[in-house]
């Protein structure tokens, strides 16, 4: 008897555990899966949600003069084609990431850049880094998609990007662009490297403009 | 034996990091070019790049059509230049720069991701570059990045 409960009592820990950790929800509706790499906690697809935390919805801008002089949180689809949505998610500019309503669903953030540091050391360090990030799915990661395997999970997509001072889209298939709370982190589809280095919004504001992919991280 | 076995490895090797469009389209339309090799960079050349490189060779989506692109070094007897092989809905096309200045195979092609150059001399400059672009090394030092202006290729010179 004693027995019963207790394999009953695992059956209900593991259940538990796997629905907590395998998924997350956002306030649309919209679930993402979510990967263990090293002791974080990472969503396995990009962002595309369209409200905040509390409800207000998050501007969707088209127009290029709009998006460009835009001082409020705002998001895109990539050339506003919807389709690419269900892949690469949605585009968000500085204003939307940065926004105190919070765009991530409750319980998690937008990745700061010593998370990343973390990542990216548990993935064998900044020159190898891109190899286990970049998924391996044939389709998406131009040629010659330098050696990408999937091993961690993260399974990064090149979305592109849209540029800030004329709200033109760009690099779709070949670079991927993510925010963190200081700037973006890249992917390049030649080069296993993860690098940092495209935006950083303190030392240059002009990049609060762009719409870059967002992954977030559990609290 | 050991010669054949390096030779297939060799093979090996260059026909796994390179496309088959680049030897058959340097072929088809520019007969009497070659595309560039290893065997042909000076040893100097190595102490600033991995032999395991194909520095003649890369491949980036210069012109943002979200269809891959190819830079390739060829030579004609000891006229080098750079081709940039374009790919379309409809097939290849490409650009042939001018002739590159000297003789010795000292050049390499780096992709060049999107960003803002600056340059302070001989004259302050900047270029403003939204898609991939190509960048032309000779040995360590950066000559220029050919890139696309929206209609066609462009150079923009560092050196």
């Amino acid at each position: 008897m004693a027995m019963k409960y207790l394999i009953s009592f695992l059956l209900l820990l593991t259940g538990c555990a796997g629905a907590d950790m395998n998924t997350v929800q956002d306030i649309d509706g919209n679930v993402y899966p979510v990967v263990r790499i090293g002791k974080q906690l990472w969503m396995a697809k990009n962002l595309e949600v369209t409200r905040y935390r509390n409800g207000d919805s998050i501007l969707l801008l088209h127009d290029d003069i709009k998006w460009s002089t835009s001082q409020e949180g705002a998001y895109c689809m990539y050339q506003h084609d919807t389709g690419y949505v269900r892949d690469y998610g949605l585009l968000y500019n500085w204003h939307a990431v940065s926004d105190s309503r919070n765009i991530a669903p409750e319980g998690w953030r937008i990745p700061t850049s010593e998370d990343l540091a973390i990542l990216v050391a548990s993935l064998r360090g900044d020159t190898v880094a891109g190899v286990a990030m970049k998924t391996a799915a044939p389709g998406y990661w131009h040629y010659p998609y330098t050696g990408a395997d999937s091993s961690s999970g993260f399974a990064a997509l090149p979305g592109g990007y849209r540029y800030g001072p004329d709200g033109s889209f760009h690099t779709l298939g070949s670079n991927g662009y993510w925010w963190h709370n200081r700037g973006s982190y890249e992917l390049y589809a030649w080069s296993n490297r993860f690098y940092s280095y495209f935006a950083d919004v303190q030392r240059d504001p002009e990049y609060m403009e762009f719409g870059f992919s967002v992954r977030c991280i559990k609290e | 034996m050991r010669i054949m076995l390096f030779a297939l490895l060799l093979i090996t090797k260059f026909s796994t990091a390179q496309p088959a469009v680049v030897n058959d389209y340097i072929k088809a339309h520019l007969p009497s070019w070659q595309l560039c090799r290893n065997e042909d960079y000076p040893a100097s050349f190595w102490s600033f790049y991995s032999r395991e490189s194909l520095p003649f060779f890369t491949a980036v989506d210069i012109n943002d059509d979200n269809r891959v692109d190819y830079g390739v070094l060829i030579r004609q007897r000891q006229e080098i230049r750079l081709l940039i092989i374009l790919s379309d809905h409809a097939g290849y096309t490409h650009y042939l720069s001018d002739t590159l200045a000297g003789t010795t195979l000292d050049y390499c092609l780096l992709p060049a991701p999107p960003g803002r150059i600056d340059i302070a001399f001989p004259a302050i400059s900047s270029l403003i570059l939204t898609a991939n672009g190509i960048n032309l090394m000779k040995m360590e030092n950066r000559m220029c990045i050919y890139y696309w202006n929206g209609a066609s290729i462009d150079i923009f010179k560092t050196l």
